[in-house]
């Protein structure tokens, strides 16, 4: 079109049309030029939660400062939806980490047009968060916990269901709960019996989690072994995890979802530790297959 | 078989969602409506037109905006019939083109089918992309009112359009955004009026900025490739004697009306009495400074009305009093003159006069001048190449004239003088009268002794005028029998362009070289905006044409400052921009007070747009008061006229107790305040008949009030 103008402008003798087409290629300058000389001065600040679950939604506060301007913003990692931003401005984006692991920096990306919105430019950048995201893979529960974690060799089969562990039984004397009632031994005694239960404290489990291997199997053996820590800790048990973190094998004892999630969190693929557990059930889970 | 050929079209051209800003409507109407003004202003379309486009684009965007969820499909079937018919009206209107005519004649018919294409296109803007297909649309039409326009009556519609076309841009563009979630602002709020024209002042301000560099550096409009030619006569009035001259700006001095006595009618103040069949150079009184011609042309020059060839030591005649009619136009081919030089290598240059103000019915143009585009079929030409019109010319009267200028340089010229010149130019333009003192004879000799050329002889003469003589308007009159050259040069060395280069005319035929004396006017003030120069009256000149040999009739003049053809050219649309606006910064006032009203308007208009919007938003959320809401209003004006106000952190209940501490009946107070919670918070409206109470109670408490 400018060129156009300026054919019609050269023969036509058209002074005017000069001028417009002066005023369009000012418009053209500006609109190309200005949002990049805006989006220069814009500074993205990041703070995050410290814990995460691979798949799942988590709320990052993002500050968007520099010179005015209607821009746009999105996380690329882990990624999020674009969101409008007047700079200055701030707020949550919500974004979803792909996979488990640490997150130590948030790469993002701004576009602007602004304000005429003719030419996009866009800038990327990396924030170093203060404290890394630990993005814990999502639990997959068992059904039942495996029969050695639950009554360790021999032990009652039916305490992998994730019920309690029958150390032994008696004569029911009133005041037992009836879910304590133990309806076979009953029905072959003849008279009330009811379950003594074994005190869960005494209950141990290591689990080794082993992620040598394929990526996605590894994925899927973090996510087992999320799910039965998660399980035996909320059937009361002592959970200890074995696990390969970078440069250091690591045997501890997790007490919440949250150590849980965190240990396999920084989980790699390396060899974990192979002793030092405490006394009780050993659960090896690996990229390959649960032992 | 048709329905699904139908739905097959419906899915292709499936619609954008629709556009719910109306701040972007208007605005885009605003653009819309500044370019089809600028266009409509330059008398483009006829009445039901003009009508239409004013009515009908403002009555389209709003039938845009209110069906805008509808279906359109027959709507845009409809509106590509209409045009279909616009277009091959315009094919009709265009058939002179294929005839030959000038680019120029399809201007005005091509300036139409953009208004109807706008006109119909504004039926149908439902979404942001045909927004903005309007917006371009209207810079189609803003750069049909820059080819037509050649004042500054257009900038204001430029400047409107400009800031609405920005103003667009902006809110398309944050609409754009608008579809996201968006962060927290975190500056304090300002309302959207003040968000919005902060940067579209800004935007404004940076694109002024950035568009008068540009200006600066961009071409001139205007090269030897001209394909416009235009030329309107708004009236003919024919001049009684056919081929004669007229000049009704002369008054009584008209010699188309000479013969009439009665006639006492005074000279025009723009009116050039050397624009007549005699040029007394006794005369005394210049022209103002109206504006009289407006000219079209790529570079500076001479605009040549006639000359005069016969001088008799105080008056200018010309010889050839019978002019030769010349026709079958257009373009009215003007043969070459004697001593004209038609050279191959001469640049076509083309200018359009466009007139101002009645004046003579000459046909101006730079020397030599070979093709005419006139709107009437008949001019005469005289032997001195200069045309007259067989019509008067009024104002609005437009021609072109095309000239054959050689490439004439100060070389060129020395090296040009190497023959006599031919018998019929010396014996035409050699004669000296009888009066021409000897002493002006012999100063042109002494003068001109070390010059080797004719060139340099005339450089010489017009270097010792410039020395020894005074250019000013304030000349002492000639006194009687006196020869005018002799007192100028050896007596007053007071006078004007007439007495300067009478003088230099005669010397230098003194010296044997053909020489004539030409009236026109000077280039004028070129406008930097519209590209035009701009004649004023007093820009009337007088100046001599000097023969060279195989170049032809060329101008010098010591008192204008009028570049050599080869020498002169405008580069930059810019030129003389500075200049100009420090000269005419107080006539410019005028346009700038309109275009700041207008652009005071816009933003009057936008602002009370955007806050009609937030107003009717506002209204739209805001909940309405409820029973409840209004009851428990009035019991608390019962309560501040007993100096309780409730405060905000009081329940209803804690305010009825306070009310009862300053003396209220508790006995209605708890009616009311039952009945409003009620009413609020059960649920269920109270029925009329327990309103009834409430209102009789609350009545009951604003007599015990007092009130």
């Amino acid at each position: 079109m400018g060129l156009a103008m300026f054919v019609i402008a050269r023969t036509s003798g058209a002074g005017w049309v000069m001028v417009v087409l002066s005023a369009l290629l000012a418009t053209l300058v500006a609109g190309a030029v200005w949002p990049g000389v805006l989006l220069r001065t814009v500074r993205v600040s990041v703070t995050a939660p410290r814990d995460a679950t691979a798949g799942r939604p988590i709320a990052l506060r993002v500050d968007v400062r520099g010179w005015g301007q209607q821009a746009k913003v999105r996380v690329l990692s882990p990624r999020g939806p674009w969101t409008s931003v007047a700079v200055p401005a701030g707020g949550v984006i919500d974004v979803v980490p792909e996979r488990r692991g640490v997150v130590g920096d948030v790469t993002f990306e701004v576009r602007g047009a602004g304000p005429l919105g003719l030419v996009w430019w866009r800038c990327r950048g990396r924030v170093e968060l203060e404290h890394p995201i630990e993005v814990g893979p999502v639990p997959t529960e068992p059904a039942r916990l495996p029969a050695a974690a639950a009554g360790g060799a021999g032990g009652d089969p039916r305490a992998g269901a994730g019920l309690d562990v029958v150390r032994s039984v008696r004569e029911y004397v009133p005041g037992d709960p009836a879910r304590l009632v133990h309806w076979p031994v009953t029905a072959r005694h003849g008279s009330l019996v009811v379950k003594e239960l074994d005190d869960p404290a005494s209950r141990r489990l290591a689990i080794v989690v082993d992620l040598r291997g394929d990526a996605v199997a590894a994925e899927h053996a973090a996510s087992r072994a999320a799910g039965l820590a998660v399980r035996a800790l909320r059937h009361g048990m002592a959970v200890t995890m074995a696990t390969a973190e970078p440069g250091e094998g690591r045997v501890a004892a997790v007490k919440t979802r949250l150590d849980v999630s965190r240990r396999l969190a920084r989980a790699v693929d390396l060899p974990p530790p192979e002793d030092h557990f405490p006394e009780g059930a050993v659960v090896r889970i690996t990229a390959r297959d649960t032992e | 078989m048709s329905e699904g050929l139908l739905a097959r079209v419906k899915r292709v051209n499936a619609p954008p969602p629709p556009e719910e800003s109306v701040a972007l409507r208007v605005s885009v109407l605003v653009a819309v409506m500044a370019a089809a003004g600028a266009v409509l202003h330059q008398d483009v379309g006829s009445p039901g037109l003009r009508l239409a486009v004013i009515v009908g684009v403002p009555a389209g965007f709003l039938f845009s905006y209110l069906a805008r969820n509808r279906d359109r499909f027959w709507l845009k079937v409809v509106l590509a019939l209409g045009l279909l018919v616009a277009f091959l009206s315009f094919l009709d209107s265009a058939r002179g083109l294929a005839e030959g005519a000038s680019a120029s004649e399809i201007q005005i018919p091509l300036a139409e089918l953009f208004l109807w294409v706008q006109l119909l296109h504004s039926m149908d803007v439902p979404a942001r992309r045909d927004l903005m297909f309007s917006l371009v649309s209207s810079l189609t039409l803003i750069l049909a009112g820059a080819v037509l326009s050649v004042s500054l009556s257009f900038a204001p519609w430029l400047v409107v359009w400009a800031v609405a076309a920005l103003t667009s841009l902006v809110l398309a563009y944050r609409r754009d955004l608008a579809v996201l979630p968006a962060l927290e602002r975190m500056t304090t709020a300002t309302d959207s009026a003040g968000n919005l024209l902060r940067p579209v002042l800004g935007v404004v301000v940076i694109v002024a900025v950035l568009a008068t560099g540009a200006l600066l550096l961009v071409p001139a409009a205007g090269t030897s490739t001209s394909l416009a030619f235009p030329s309107r006569l708004p009236a003919a009035v024919r001049i009684p004697v056919p081929g004669g001259l007229s000049n009704p700006s002369l008054g009584a001095g008209d010699p188309a009306r000479r013969g009439d006595q009665n006639d006492r009618s005074a000279r025009k103040s723009f009116g050039y009495f050397g624009f007549s069949d005699s040029l007394d150079t006794s005369l005394r009184g210049r022209p103002d400074n109206t504006l009289v011609l407006r000219v079209k042309a790529p570079a500076p020059d001479f605009w040549r009305g006639q000359t005069f060839d016969q001088w008799d030591g105080r008056r200018w005649t010309q010889s050839d009093v019978r002019p030769r009619p010349l026709g079958d136009g257009p373009p009215i081919d003007l043969p070459a003159t004697p001593g004209d030089e038609r050279l191959r290598s001469a640049d076509e240059f083309v200018q359009t006069f466009y007139v101002e103000r009645p004046g003579p019915n000459l046909v101006f143009g730079a020397y030599a001048p070979s093709q005419l585009y006139f709107p009437d079929r008949t001019v005469f030409q005289l032997d001195d190449g200069s045309v007259r019109s067989a019509t008067e010319m009024p104002r609005g009267t437009v021609y072109t004239t095309v000239s054959r200028r050689p490439a004439v340089t100060a070389a060129a010229l020395r090296d040009a003088w190497t023959v006599p010149p031919p018998a019929a130019i010396a014996s035409r333009y050699l004669e000296l009268p009888p009066s021409t003192s000897a002493r002006t004879r012999a100063l042109a000799q002494d003068v001109t002794k070390d010059a080797p050329t004719v060139y340099d002889k005339v450089r010489a003469l017009e270097q010792w005028m410039s020395t020894n003589t005074r250019y000013s308007l304030d000349a002492p009159p000639l006194r009687d029998g006196a020869d005018a050259v002799d007192q100028f040069m050896f007596v007053d060395r007071v006078g004007f362009c007439e007495q300067i280069g009478t003088s230099l005319v005669v010397m230098l035929r003194s010296l044997g070289v053909p020489a004539r004396l030409a009236v026109g006017y000077v280039p004028g003030e070129r406008n930097p905006f519209t590209g035009l120069y701009e004649v004023r009256a007093d820009d009337a000149h007088s100046w001599a044409e000097v023969w060279f040999p195989g170049v032809g009739w060329q101008a010098f003049d010591p008192t204008a400052d009028v570049p050599l053809a080869g020498d002169a050219g405008v580069r930059a649309a810019g030129s003389g921009l500075l200049p100009y606006l420090l000269r005419h910064l107080p006539r410019l006032s005028a346009v700038v007070v309109d275009t700041g009203i207008a652009l005071g308007a816009i933003v009057l208009l936008l602002v009370v747009g955007v806050r009609l919007v937030g107003w009717r938003r506002r209204r739209r959320t805001r909940p309405r008061p409820s029973w409840a809401d209004l009851h428990l209003a009035r019991l608390e004006r019962v309560g501040a006229r007993l100096g309780t106000p409730r405060r905000p952190e009081q329940t209803l209940h804690e305010y009825a107790r306070a009310l009862e501490r300053v003396g209220v009946p508790a006995e209605p107070l708890q009616r009311i305040v039952a009945g409003i919670e009620l009413d609020a918070f059960s649920g269920e409206p109270l029925d009329p008949e327990a309103r009834e109470e409430v209102e009789e109670a609350l009545a009951a408490t604003q007599a015990a009030a007092g009130g």
